[in-house]
């Protein structure tokens, strides 16, 4: 319990710092903006109670737009995002339930599983948050373009870092 | 008052969702205005000083580029000092300079933190308040105009690029004097945009903007950018231009702020007028 609440802080910090120093730079032809911050929220142990998610969803967002000067915008899609994981953990759950010490990884529940669990939840964020950024649904197209592409480039992202934060278990 | 807290209770986790979601949003709708707030943004304390760590040490990998470019602009201000010009045909001239009074003060700052690929892009400073930056003064670089300081802290100022939505620079087509005002096209940090720009100009790619004597912020004749591209919008006497702007707003490092003296009486006759 104390070892996850530990590793969970060391993450936490690692990717909010790794976002604002690292990947807000990359710039690839102004489509493609990875926000792999998310992985933070994706990677709460299922114990987690539903409030506290929704308050660590809060404050990773905010720590980010207090760097990058976007007032309350990640925030707004972080917690938007933990909202919809507790719906999304029940509407795509394995027949044998979730075991509560464990996180959802894909080493644990597989390709599919963690495909459509960390797709749906980073489109979700990423919906919100590019269209709260353009504040207006003029050009309604090029932000879902812009949408679509960070989304997929930010879910590659998640799984190539779930080979590197979780080795599988032998 | 049970049912209300039985409703409260069963509801918890959805109008903590509400709250925080409203929250949020009334942070993103307060950040908009003119006055941002103050605690979440890049220039406070905590995130100032890692950006500026940060800037520390990205600064080694640029330092050749910066040298150039300093080197550069000593040779443009060298040749334009008074002992690079002989005086005509033996003419004694002497000037004093009793008849110009010093309205603009330029202060030197280094970037710690920029972004470009934004809607709304923001640059951090590492000069504020204590160091004599106030709201509303310009910051231009060698290359050309960057932006306008929107919030001080005591070592750090945040600056609003010309990359965002609500800027408008006041411009001019340096060869014809026609005014105009310039917006970013929000696309790529390449490229602005000139509406209403009369059609009778015989406009020609290349030709060069500066900025416009109508601002109260930048300087007059500060180099905007150069006409790339210009259409005419069919049944219409105006020409809509695309600026390439000159500024390389990926590779800013040590930036000017600029502090017209002048600016608050100006400013203060303007407003005065606009109460009648």
């Amino acid at each position: 319990m104390i070892n996850e609440i530990i590793k969970n802080t060391i993450r936490f910090l690692f990717l909010v710092l790794f976002q604002v120093l690292v990947l807000n730079n990359i710039q690839l032809s102004g489509y493609l903006n990875p926000f792999l911050y998310v992985l933070f929220v994706l990677m709460l142990p299922f114990q987690t109670p539903k409030w506290m998610a929704l308050l660590l969803a809060f404050i990773a967002g905010i720590s980010v737009d207090m760097f990058s000067d976007t007032g309350g915008m990640h925030a707004a899609a972080s917690v938007f995002m933990a909202f919809m994981r507790d719906h999304v953990l029940k509407l795509i759950s394995p027949r044998e339930g979730y075991d509560a010490v464990q996180s959802p990884t894909v080493q644990q529940f597989g390709f599919g599983w963690f495909f459509s669990y960390a797709g749906i939840l980073i489109l979700v964020h990423h919906f919100i948050l590019f269209y709260m950024e353009a504040f207006h649904f003029s050009g309604f197209f090029s932000t879902l373009f812009r949408v679509i592409l960070s989304s997929l480039f930010s879910l590659t992202i998640v799984f190539i870092s779930q080979f590197f934060f979780f080795r599988p278990k032998s | 008052m049970r049912n209300l807290i039985l409703f409260l209770t069963r509801n918890y986790y959805l109008l903590l969702f509400l709250s925080l979601e409203t929250f949020a949003i009334f942070l993103v709708v307060r950040n908009n205005h003119f006055q941002r707030s103050h605690f979440l943004n890049s220039s406070n304390a905590i995130s100032g000083n890692i950006y500026e760590t940060y800037s520390d040490i990205t600064d080694y990998f640029s330092l050749k580029e910066t040298n150039k470019k300093l080197a550069d602009e000593n040779v443009l201000l060298r040749n334009q000092l008074r002992q690079s010009y002989s005086p005509k045909s033996g003419l004694q001239v002497t000037v004093k300079d009793s008849a110009l009074k010093q309205s603009y003060i330029y202060l030197t700052a280094k970037v710690v933190n920029n972004s470009t690929n934004r809607r709304n892009n923001y640059l951090t400073l590492n000069a504020g308040s204590n160091q004599g930056v106030k709201n509303e003064m310009a910051v231009i670089s060698s290359e050309g105009i960057v932006g306008i300081v929107r919030d001080v802290s005591g070592n750090f100022c945040s600056v609003m690029s010309v990359l965002h939505e609500s800027m408008r620079v006041p411009v001019t087509i340096q060869k014809f004097g026609e005014n105009s005002i310039l917006t970013w096209n929000g696309e790529d940090e390449w490229h602005a945009k000139m509406d209403r720009v009369p059609s009778h100009l015989h406009l020609k790619k290349g030709d060069v903007i500066v900025t416009s004597s109508y601002s109260s912020i930048f300087p007059e004749g500060i180099m905007v950018g150069t006409i790339e591209n210009f259409k005419k919008i069919a049944g219409n006497t105006f020409y809509n231009v695309t600026v390439k702007l000159s500024t390389n707003f990926n590779r800013l490092s040590y930036v000017n702020v600029v502090n017209n003296l002048k600016k608050e009486e100006q400013t203060g006759l303007e407003k005065a007028k606009q109460h009648d």
